[in-house]
């Protein structure tokens, strides 16, 4: 009788113990950070690999090239599908290589790639963006692939120089292109016939303006003309100026652009024929599926890139197609250019690079990657696999590769990755331009502010 | 340690974990270590990021007061934040809480249905802050959303989009907290139990009148329980986040920039977790404050039944 409460007590005193290891175990797998692992890993699993991974010595790697690839991306559920099918298909090729998917959407993608990083517990291989890679390099982040290229485990020779060279600093590869892209204007054919408008492949504002102008009239539906970021880069590219002079470390759009193009803004917003700013800031915050195209409240749009048609065209039943961007009435240089949609890189941090560059081999250059992949990060940057995938696909995405091959006869190379403090530029226009939107600023007002304050937020970036 | 003199342990080890208070610890140890390890530490860390420059990706670096002298003098958003945060609290909150008391004191008097109703008016609380009500709200007040189809209805033709007028922005938010006045609802419905039926009886002998009797003896006998009601939803309000992010994102014009918006924007969009801990740490000063302050004055006009 005596000693049954002290059996009861020391029981309970260890269960407590038991719950707080389980709570300390909590803690460690939480910072080994993956979200979601498809290859049907535990936890335990991936705690463990990833510190076989953090090991500095090959002794943990012994059996033979035996390596687990953590690889990262952000995205939709389709490109979570096709991407784990395509390396599901490699781990069924390469027996010895294991992999860890970390995928999440693109606004935590980013929050967690830092946490990583802070922690040196980056993955392998992780998808990047344009707008972040120059960071990432600069502070040392990525591993440089040129070395991989030269050891023979990545071929890049399908790949053309323009599109190696936006991954690359001081003529070394960083970040290999994903998907290649191009930015236009979209627009609905069934309204444009209807309103009688043969749309070119080519045109000025002025002549957008019209067109906005005869689809209104005739249907009712309105228009739009291109703004913030990707409105200023081309309107700087017309005439020969860059919008971030990275080299300088300042805004490289002389004030005439600026002011130019604040004063289309205003002259969009007073038009009859625009979309109403009403309308325009719902979309702002809303889905592609949202977006004031795919609900016909109007009858033209200005993607980020051209594997954006795809998102567009989905939920609508009108067909949609792509032309080029337009330029200013008295354009000096030709503007349209490719662009990444997005990037792999390698990290440096990682400590199986040959696997992993295998891995991006495969992803560019293995025809059974292209069947799994569809296309869905953009057009394969390989000129060989594009065109090995093309015939195959659906309306739509041979419509996208067919506007990347007119837009690849006149592209120019594109701006140089925008620098730190890129993301506070692009609030700051978007904010002067919906000022300018509402009427409470007038666009010299507008144009006088946004210099002084873009070339200060820079300043203070790069301090 | 040594062993005490405890009952029923046989000395040392055993002796030592009877004893009352260790017992005691070692029971909320996985709490302590829980509050401890997610809870203090961060905010001591984020005490620390506040006096720093940190763009998480490089180690931080110590730049002293600069952060707070940054927000205080330099950051017009930062002072538009907190005027739409403080107008939010402002109108808000007194709002929410008269409508939560007014649907309490209808449920008071019960009918068979008062259950049922208790449970659909405390729904929106419970999926309060969620995405998908935020995204509702959002289709709500759209353009072509269900206002301006009721309003066409009245033969009202509203082109408005109530989300996109910096003047009518706010307003949607404020009455989106006002609709989810469920959990303060049911605050004051046990409250109102608490009230003895003895002075309404005392009351309505004395002849008085019902406005009379809620505003003689309902209101004082509540003012616990506003008092709880006030600091809770005043601290709510200050915190609020996901109405503002998903709805509008701050937009239009920075006239629904809630302060812990506008804070999430610089530390995770900007790369400026310094300068956010900094905010963090006003925002915490200022609720502080605040909370002080009715405390101090709940002296003044709360009843305490000991007093």
């Amino acid at each position: 009788m005596l000693i049954n409460p002290t059996l009861k007590k020391a029981a309970t005193v260890l269960l407590a113990g038991v719950l707080a290891a389980g709570m300390f175990a909590g803690c460690g797998s939480g910072n080994s950070g993956s979200t979601a692992s498809p290859a049907a890993s535990s936890t335990a699993a991936s705690s463990a690999a990833s510190t076989a991974s953090q090991a500095p010595a090959a002794g943990s790697e012994a059996p033979a090239g035996e390596a687990t690839i953590r690889i990262a991306w952000w995205g939709n559920q389709l490109r979570n599908d096709t991407t784990t099918a395509m390396l599901n298909a490699y781990v069924a090729e390469n027996p010895h290589i294991k992999y860890e998917a970390e995928f999440t959407d693109w606004s935590g993608y980013w929050d967690k790639l830092a946490t990583q990083a802070a922690s040196n517990n980056l993955p392998d291989i992780i998808q990047q963006d344009y707008a972040y890679i120059a960071q990432y390099h600069s502070k040392g982040q990525l591993a440089n692939l040129t070395e991989q290229v030269d050891a023979g485990r990545l071929d890049i020779s399908d790949v053309s120089e323009s599109i190696l060279s936006l991954g690359s600093f001081d003529g070394q590869l960083y970040a290999l292109c994903a998907g290649v892209n191009a930015v236009g204007m979209l627009y609905n054919t069934r309204l444009a016939a209807e309103a009688g408008v043969d749309v070119p492949l080519r045109f000025t504002y002025q002549e957008l303006m019209d067109m906005n102008a005869k689809v209104f009239a005739a249907t009712g539906v309105r228009g739009e003309t291109p703004g913030g970021n990707g409105g200023i880069t081309m309107m700087s590219r017309d005439v020969g100026e860059v919008f971030f002079d990275v080299a300088n470390g300042k805004i490289g759009s002389s004030e005439a652009t600026v002011l130019r193009y604040f004063q289309q803004v205003k002259s969009t917003i007073t038009s009859d024929w625009s979309v109403t700013v009403d309308v325009m800031q719902e979309s702002s915050t809303a889905g592609v599926e949202n977006s004031t195209l795919s609900t016909v409240k109007s009858w033209n749009t200005f993607p980020g890139g051209s594997n954006m048609m795809a998102a567009h065209q989905a939920p609508m039943d009108d067909e949609l197609a792509m032309v080029m961007y337009p330029a200013v009435d008295d354009a000096t240089k030709e503007s349209m250019y490719l662009r990444p949609a997005m990037f792999f890189s390698i990290t440096e941090s990682s400590t199986n690079k040959e696997a992993a560059a295998d891995i991006l081999n495969y992803y560019t250059n293995s025809e059974a990657a292209q069947d799994l992949l569809r296309a869905e990060r953009g057009v394969p940057v390989s000129s060989k696999m594009a065109d090995y995938l093309s015939p195959q696909l659906e309306p739509v995405q041979q419509k996208i590769f067919a506007y990347i091959a007119e837009v690849t006869e006149v592209a120019v190379p594109f701006d140089p990755p925008q620098p730190a403090g890129a993301n506070e530029v692009n609030k700051l226009l978007d904010d002067l331009t919906d000022l300018v939107r509402y009427g409470e600023l007038s666009p010299e007002d507008a144009a006088a502010r946004f210099l002084p304050e873009a070339n200060d937020i820079l300043a203070k970036a790069t301090a | 340690m040594k062993a005490g003199k405890t009952t029923g342990g046989p000395g040392g080890f055993g002796a030592f974990i009877n004893r009352e208070q260790v017992a005691g610890y070692v029971f909320i140890l996985p709490f302590i270590i829980g509050l401890v390890c997610f809870t203090i530490i961060p905010i001591i860390i984020s005490l620390c990021l506040s006096f720093t420059k940190y763009d998480i990706l490089s180690a931080p670096v110590f730049t002293g007061l600069s952060n707070y002298v940054r927000m205080f003098t330099q950051d017009p958003t930062f002072w538009k934040s907190f005027r739409v945060t403080l107008f939010y609290a402002v109108v808000s909150v007194p709002l929410k809480l008269i409508m939560a008391l007014f649907v309490a004191v209808l449920f008071y008097r019960g009918t068979r249905l008062t259950a049922f109703y208790r449970a659909v008016y405390y729904l929106p609380s419970i999926m309060g802050s969620s995405v998908a009500v935020a995204v509702l709200w959002k289709r709500l007040f759209a353009v072509d959303g269900v206002i301006n189809s009721l309003l066409a209805f009245f033969g009202i033709d509203s082109q408005i989009g109530w989300l996109s007028r910096p003047d009518t922005a706010i307003w949607t938010l404020i009455v989106l907290s006002v609709w989810q006045f469920g959990s303060s609802m049911l605050v004051f419905l046990g409250g109102l139990k608490q009230i003895p039926v003895s002075l309404y009886e005392a009351a309505t002998v004395d002849g008085c009148s019902r406005p009379k009797q809620f505003f003689s003896i309902t209101l004082p006998m509540l003012t616990p329980v506003i008092f709880f009601n006030l600091i809770q939803q005043t601290i709510n309000a200050f915190t609020a986040f996901t109405q503002s992010y998903i709805i509008t994102n701050g937009k239009p014009l920075d006239s629904t920039l809630f302060y812990s918006v506008y804070m999430y924007r610089r530390s995770f969009e900007f790369s400026e977790m310094g300068y956010g801990a900094a905010m963090a740490w006003f925002m915490l000063f200022v609720v502080s404050v605040l909370t002080a302050l009715i405390f101090k004055s709940s002296n003044s006009w709360v009843y305490r039944a000991s007093e």
